[in-house]
């Protein structure tokens, strides 16, 4: 095991103990909801249907649970968190939960930015689309983002490239 | 994290926890919004992170690059583009909030409305289709941060790579003879629109995006009030049932899923009209450097441009084979007068032989046959030439704070073999 998944295995551990407490209320919380939904929804049974209408589909092809090739949301491979694509590193969890509960993580990963760069990304997140304000989070946010997603020199344009397995023999008629 | 549970992000995970640990029909009464999304999700998917590799989208080509599912951005793979129209499930997906739950195509309306409109109107979309001469025009639409991906300092934003770009054969009404319809003011500069999509945050008082063009834009023969892609119906994620389509100008004036039109007598001012989106530095600046909002101007005609569609980047050929080589190019409100490659970094160009344009704003075909001399890598690159003499840089163009408007020449690698 690395230093860096033993940091955050640490952290885990750390906070089993929350968990647990958070899981016994969360199955009275579900009781309770599930009397109260069965309530509403035979009251409400045609106006509720309406409004679960569809809205487009997304075909998924990872998932959480149930199915047997289900991928494990915990793996981890060459320091990337397979699942999100995001570099498992100090602070992933937190980072993980605070930007994807909105949004991909696709749109993290993809973006490059300076401290400052991403603080500013943050503002404008809180500014216009209604993200919280993330307290004394926001400095380790900021510090996992920034030495993970930090800008590099591309200079004016880059070398193309083509992956090893990419290349292909071009049939021609 | 073992701070108190009272902190909003600790509450946060809970509630992902809770959402977990449940039925998708019970969280469903809970949360509303939410799953109206997720209960049309494969069951174990986690709802709210999205985090699942979304393979494909509705209505779309599997193979498009998703670069954001929530909102929901796509790209295609320059080699899909090869059609001379550009089918529906190819087409790029830019949507800056979501798309509408229900579409009522009997009960939908366009008004046209705002300070500069004579009079306020509504039409039925039956009305839009009976009123007014139906019109067909290929038109080529290109979001206008496509090629963000390669702007170095890095623009935030989706990283689009080539292929937020398309030409479509779009059916509908001229927006001019609605216009005229509702009556315009003498003090007219600008058109705005609204769509039927929601913010994100999921706020109704919020709008994702209202932008326009000037009326001497919105008053040409091309710009168009559409309903059909292709003799079909528009696909869901670009607009069904109705949008507005301006060729050759960023897409994100075309409005989508279009209810609304306002004429205005100042420069619209909805969201992302404003500040720094869609504008570039009115004078050049040196990369990196912050720019003023006042110092920032609108896009408008986007610049001359190409793209190599076949053969896909990464093909292996035989010495004594020739390369067939095609694409299409496009120049904003003005037509392209020639297209060339190079196999020799940019140090000399051939001509391609290309055609006309079917209509304004329709994207322009080019091919040409390449003998090479001799075996090794080799790169072809397309350059552009617009009927004003410009042409596509080689590296990147001037360098901007949001990322737009990267024209440089598009290049595909090739090896040859004995």
């Amino acid at each position: 095991m690395n230093k860096k998944s033993f940091n955050s295995y640490e952290k885990r551990s750390a906070s089993s103990l929350f968990t647990a407490i958070s899981m016994v209320k969360n199955s009275a919380l579900i009781v309770l909801f599930s009397v109260l939904a069965s309530i509403i929804y035979f009251s409400f049974q045609n106006s509720i249907n309406n409004a679960l209408k569809p809205r487009p589909k997304a075909i998924v092809s990872k998932t959480y649970n149930s199915d047997s090739n289900a991928l494990d949301p915990n793996r981890v491979e060459k320091g990337i968190h397979v699942e999100t694509g995001m570099v498992y590193d100090t602070n992933f969890e937190l980072v993980r939960r605070s930007c994807t509960s909105c949004h991909s993580s696709k749109l993290v990963i993809q973006n490059r930015a300076t401290r400052e760069g991403w603080k500013q990304m943050i503002d404008w997140m809180q500014e216009t689309q209604g993200l919280q304000d993330f307290g004394k989070y926001e400095v380790k946010i900021l510090d996992y983002l920034e030495k993970n997603y930090a800008p590099t020199d591309e200079g004016r344009r880059q070398n193309l490239h083509v992956d090893d397995e990419d290349w292909y023999v071009i049939k021609l008629n | 994290m073992k701070s108190k549970t009272s902190n909003k992000v600790a509450n946060s995970l809970d509630r992902r926890r809770f959402l977990k640990n449940t039925t998708l029909s019970s969280m469903a009464l809970v949360l509303g919004t939410d799953i109206v999304f997720g209960l049309n999700l494969p069951k174990g998917m986690n709802i709210l992170g999205l985090e699942g590799n979304v393979v494909s989208l509705p209505g779309k080509d599997g193979r498009l690059t998703i670069l954001n599912d929530r909102p929901v951005n796509a790209e295609t793979p320059p080699y899909l583009l090869d059609d001379k129209i550009t089918p529906g499930e190819m087409f790029f997906v830019r949507n800056n909030g979501l798309p509408p739950i229900e579409v009522d195509v009997d009960n939908w309306t366009l008004t046209i409305g705002g300070e500069s409109a004579k009079k306020e109107i509504v039409f039925t979309l039956a009305e839009l289709k009976s009123k007014f001469k139906q019109y067909t025009y290929q038109l080529t639409l290109e979001c206008g941060g496509n090629g963000r991906k390669e702007f170095n300092p890095p623009a935030k934003g989706n990283q689009w790579g080539l292929g937020a770009v398309g030409c479509a054969e779009w059916t509908g009404v001229r927006l001019k003879d609605v216009l005229e319809a509702a009556g315009m003011k003498s003090d007219a500069i600008y058109i705005g629109y609204y769509g039927a999509d929601t913010h994100l945050s999921g706020d109704p008082d919020k709008e994702p995006i209202s932008r326009g063009v000037p009326i001497h834009k919105a008053m040409e023969k091309e710009s168009m009030i559409a309903w059909a892609m292709n003799g079909e119906d528009i696909p869901m994620l670009n607009g069904h049932p109705l949008r507005l389509v301006f060729g050759g100008w960023p897409a994100s004036c075309s409005g989508k899923w279009l209810n609304k039109i306002v004429i205005r007598n100042k420069v619209h001012d909805g969201v992302k009209m404003t500040g720094q989106a869609y504008r570039i530095p009115c004078d050049a600046v040196e990369p990196g450097e912050k720019v003023a909002d006042e110092d920032m101007c609108i896009i408008e005609s986007m610049p001359v441009k190409s793209l190599i569609t076949f053969p896909k980047t990464g093909g292996v050929i035989s010495l004594s084979e020739q390369l067939p080589i095609r694409g299409h190019a496009w120049a904003g409100d003005q037509i392209v007068s020639k297209v060339e490659y190079s196999i020799d970094f940019g140090a000399t160009w051939k001509s391609c032989e290309m055609a006309n344009p079917v209509n304004r704003h329709a994207w322009q075909q080019f091919n040409a046959i390449i003998s090479f001399p001799k075996v090794g890598y080799y790169e072809v690159w397309a350059k552009a030439t617009d009927d004003q003499g410009i042409s596509q840089p080689m590296i990147l163009p001037g360098w901007n704070p949001k990322g737009y408007l990267n024209n440089a020449c598009h290049r595909i690698a090739i090896k040859v073999n004995q």
